[in-house]
């Protein structure tokens, strides 16, 4: 297993260099559901300006750390911490003021439209009586402008395709103004172009961000750094060239697999084996 | 989706409201014309006999039928979106039952002599059955959020049965006469209406619906799910068991002077969401005058629909209230589909 | 199986021939009624047939011997079941009081069923005369009948020439409802020599306004008290000065009790009703 400094490999380095403490920690993590381990003792640390992306077949606990990082469930054991205090010792709204998150699926209940849901990424900086003001109108226009959804602001979120809801879910996000972005298989059941679209548009927020992938190989293309879990324990945590081994592919995944760097940034690239054939081990 | 503006909603609405309720002034047993009852209304010029019948009998009947229109409305549309269900009224969650329940064991209990029936304390029954269903509501529903609305809805079905099933079990052994009477009750009426009952659901009208106006924005984020509201820095359990104490009072006070009058808080929303985005800010407002219009109609048509009685108000709520809204569903159904 | 439902079925033949055959048998022993309605058990008192009562429902409290009988049900419907263990001689129904789907069953069961319909006030001295025939207690029965017409009728001849008062008849307060003219209380209170001011409502027991009453401007406002001795939730008449029956403070409270049931005992609350009105005269 290898354990890389990722922050050093960091392209989008974070303008706030001095600070020692990373954005977020994860220490000790353990969350047991109906008696039965979903996480197992997991720790790690995202550097700001990061693009993490966090791999495992399903059921391996994604999902389970995310929401524990997004405070939606709390953990049995073990601290997360967010520049250097636990999570949850920061007022609820406080935190949504640092952290966006982009869920896998977000059901949208009595026809709310696309500038409603992203009106809402104004939520966690206003107080309760304050009134919409022009400048935050603004930046709403601009958020839909952002991920091109200004032509469909009005229709209905509900009635959107999943890469158009996607995106307006980041266009939420953008509003936000947060300081990290969580995505949990932003890309899941999207065409591939609207896969590629995604990460890029999160990438070009130029926050830390950290994204849990269904896709190998794109996460291997866009992340800085990924991190593995397999059963609940975190098995692995580098940049892609340390993590994605054929040996790790066949342990956590059961796949036999090539790995060549891919031709446009030399980030690893997998080619899988169906079963039955010859197999490719170098 | 070709929304109407709020705004011009809200000014239409308040100027048909304020209209309909200066001419649900002038319907009723008595024959008082719309001149009569503006002169009554000024104060000056009028029979006191027309005076006496517009400020103490139609007056405050008129606007609790909108007080509890608006109210019953603004109840559903809470319902609706903490629980995300389009189904939930007061109704569904047994607060009307719980009320029901209050009144016909103290009618049983006071039919036997135990209690000396003054006019308030059918009110105060009713509030405390209400209380104690939701009460109930709370300590069954639990804590957790994940299954939170789930546990709700069945708790409140749940509720609700039990307490039909009390209030049956109590008139299984009243006397026909008592029977009669609470079911009257139970369908609902504004004709015992005098200013004191205006006071508690009026307080509780308004306070809900600023508190509702300041907190829309959580508001709006619970359509989007629990998950996603607590990224946005929402907390649902307490924002949702807020929203459901306030809307059970509201109900309680209502339903303890006008009896249960269902559909309404059913109806109203979705009729308003037709038209209105729910996200508005205005849209509570909106729900809440719509609600009132219609209610102080349904009272008009209550007094004149029969000769000289009086309909009781739940019946034409529940047979024009679903009329409508079938119409209503139908037609946008073919505006889809052309 | 089939063995099983032939068994039942001959069993079941067996035992209800014995049961015919014990009727039968026991045609000199006295009488076994079951009285399915207050006004009935009343009236088997009072020609003398109350102790061939086997059993009745809810509310028969009078006389007070009446309150010993045993209870197979009330308005919520009967215990058929008890009713036929019962092996009663005589089954007497109340038509428009007893659920009509009891009926159906007791006549489907062979049950010897009786009904009483009253409809106008003079059908009660029908009724008894009725219910002498069917127990053998003519006599008696012709007796108390006569009275009761006799009595309806000097009641009825008393106030025929006085002045005639219109009435609200208050049978509930919250919601406020009162009786139109197919109602029996309405020929108690023409009986009086009034009117009833709601007599052409179109519903039996319609629910009113305040304002309705005030449009109507009775006479005379009668409150029956709800059960034998507590009274109405209040309405705050003393308010509306306007209604004739207000200002010349003319309500009154009667015995519900007494006036609500089809028997020879609703003439004494007949009577405190008219005597109550009259005063005003």
């Amino acid at each position: 297993m290898v354990v890389a400094l990722a922050s050093q490999k960091s392209i989008y380095n974070s303008t706030n260099e001095t600070v020692s403490l990373p954005q977020l920690s994860v220490t000790n993590l353990w969350w047991l559901a109906n008696r039965q381990n979903i996480l197992e003792n997991i720790s790690f640390s995202i550097e700001p300006g990061e693009f993490v992306g966090l791999l495992g077949p399903n059921g391996a606990g994604k999902s389970s750390l995310l929401r524990c990082i997004y405070r939606y469930i709390e953990p049995s054991k073990g601290q997360i911490e967010y520049s250097g205090k636990s999570i949850w010792q920061i007022s609820q709204q406080e935190y949504a003021k640092q952290l966006a998150v982009v869920l896998q699926e977000t059901p949208s209940h009595f026809n709310l439209s696309v500038s409603d849901v992203v009106s809402l990424g104004l939520l966690p900086n206003t107080s309760i009586w304050h009134r919409t003001s022009e400048k935050e109108k603004y930046l709403v226009e601009q958020a839909i402008e952002k991920v091109s959804m200004s032509e469909k602001k009005c229709q209905a979120f509900e009635q959107l395709s999943g890469g158009e809801k996607q995106r307006v879910l980041i266009a939420r996000a953008i509003v936000q103004q947060p300081q990290l972005l969580i995505m949990d298989e932003p890309t899941s059941h999207l065409d591939i172009k609207y896969q590629i679209q995604i990460i890029e548009l999160a990438k070009s927020l130029g926050i830390t961000v950290l994204a849990s992938f269904h896709d190998l190989n794109l996460a291997s293309v866009f992340c800085d750094r990924l991190l593995v879990l397999n059963q609940g324990r975190l098995v692995a945590n580098g940049t892609p060239n340390d993590v994605i081994d054929c040996a790790l592919l066949h342990e956590v995944f059961g796949v036999n697999s090539d790995i060549k760097p891919h031709p446009q940034n030399k980030a690893p690239h997998i080619t899988y084996f169906y079963s039955e054939k010859e197999q490719g081990d170098e | 989706m070709n929304k109407l503006s709020p705004v011009i909603a809200l000014v239409s609405l308040i100027l048909l409201s304020g209209l309909s309720i200066l001419s649900a002034l002038a319907f009723g047993a008595a024959d008082i014309n719309l001149l009569q009852t503006l002169g009554a209304l000024r104060l000056s010029g009028s029979e006191p006999f027309v005076e006496q019948i517009i400020w103490q009998l139609r007056m405050p009947r008129t606007l609790l039928a909108f007080i509890a229109g608006g109210g019953l409305a603004v109840a559903g549309l809470m319902l609706q979106t903490v629980t995300r269900n389009p189904l939930a009224d007061p109704y569904l969650f047994g607060i009307s039952s719980g009320a029901a329940v209050g009144v016909v064991l103290f009618v049983a209990f006071s039919g036997a002599g135990i209690f000396h029936v003054a006019q308030l304390s059918l009110s105060v029954a009713a509030f405390i059955g209400s209380l104690v269903a939701m009460a109930l509501l709370l300590a069954v529903s639990g804590t957790a959020v994940a299954k939170q609305v789930e546990s709700m809805l069945l708790a409140g079905v749940a509720l609700s049965f039990l307490f039909s099933a009390i209030t049956s079990v109590t008139l299984y052994w009243s006397d026909p006469q008592a029977i009669s009477a609470v079911l009257f009750w139970t369908m609902g009426s504004f004709s015992r209406a005098q200013w004191p009952h205006l006071v508690l659901p009026g307080i509780l009208l308004v306070t809900v619906l600023l508190s509702i106006l300041c907190l829309r924005r959580q508001f709006t984020a619970l359509l989007l799910g629990d998950e996603s509201a607590i990224t946005l820095g929402v907390n649902v359990r307490r924002f949702r068991l807020l929203m459901l104490l306030l809307s059970s009072l509201l109900t309680a006070s209502l339903v303890s002077v006008c009896g249960g009058i269902g559909f309404v808080g059913l109806m109203i929303p979705h009729v308003v969401r037709f038209f209105i985005s729910q996200a508005q800010p205005l849209t509570p407002v909106l729900v809440c005058l719509l609600g009132g219009l219609f209610m102080v109609w349904v009272d008009v048509l209550s007094r004149l629909l029969l000769a000289n009685q009086e309909l009781p108000v739940g019946i034409i709520t529940g047979l024009f209230g679903s009329l409508f809204f079938l119409g209503l569903m139908y037609m946008r159904q073919h505006r889809y589909q052309e | 199986m089939i063995k099983l439902i032939t068994g039942l079925a001959l069993s079941l033949t067996i035992s209800l021939s014995a049961a015919y055959a014990n009727v039968e048998e026991n045609s000199q022993a006295p009488l076994r009624i079951v009285a399915l309605a207050p006004h009935i058990v009343e009236m088997l008192y009072d020609i003398g047939a109350g102790d061939n009562i086997v059993a009745t429902v809810e509310y028969a409290n009078h006389p007070e011997a009446a309150k010993a009988i045993p209870r197979i049900g009330g308005h919520h419907g009967i215990s058929i079941e008890r009713l036929v263990a019962l092996k009663p001689d005589l089954v007497l129904f109340w038509q428009g009081g007893n659920k009509a789907q009891d009926l159906e069953k007791m006549r489907q069961l062979g049950l010897n069923v009786k009904l009483s319909q009253p409809k106008a006030l003079e059908d009660v001295a029908k009724e008894l005369k009725m219910l002498g025939e069917l127990t053998g207690h003519q006599l008696q029965a012709l007796k108390v009948a006569n009275q009761f017409t006799n009595k309806l009728q000097s009641i009825r001849q008393l106030y025929q020439n006085k002045q005639q008062y219109s009435v609200f008849y208050q049978l509930w307060s919250t919601p406020l409802m009162t009786v139109n003219e197919d109602s029996w209380i309405n020929q108690l209170i023409t009986s009086c020599n009034a009117t009833n001011v709601f007599s052409q409502s179109p519903t039996k027991t319609p629910q009113v306004s305040i304002e309705n009453v005030i449009v109507a401007n009775p006479d005379v406002i009668v409150i029956p008290d709800a059960h034998s001795t507590s009274p109405q939730p209040k309405v705050g008449w003393e308010k509306w000065q306007q209604v004739t029956a207000v200002k010349r403070q003319r309500i009154i409270r009667v015995n519900g009790d007494n006036m609500h049931r089809f028997s020879p005992k609703m003439l004494s609350g007949l009577a405190d009703m008219c005597r109550q009105i009259d005063k005003f005269r």
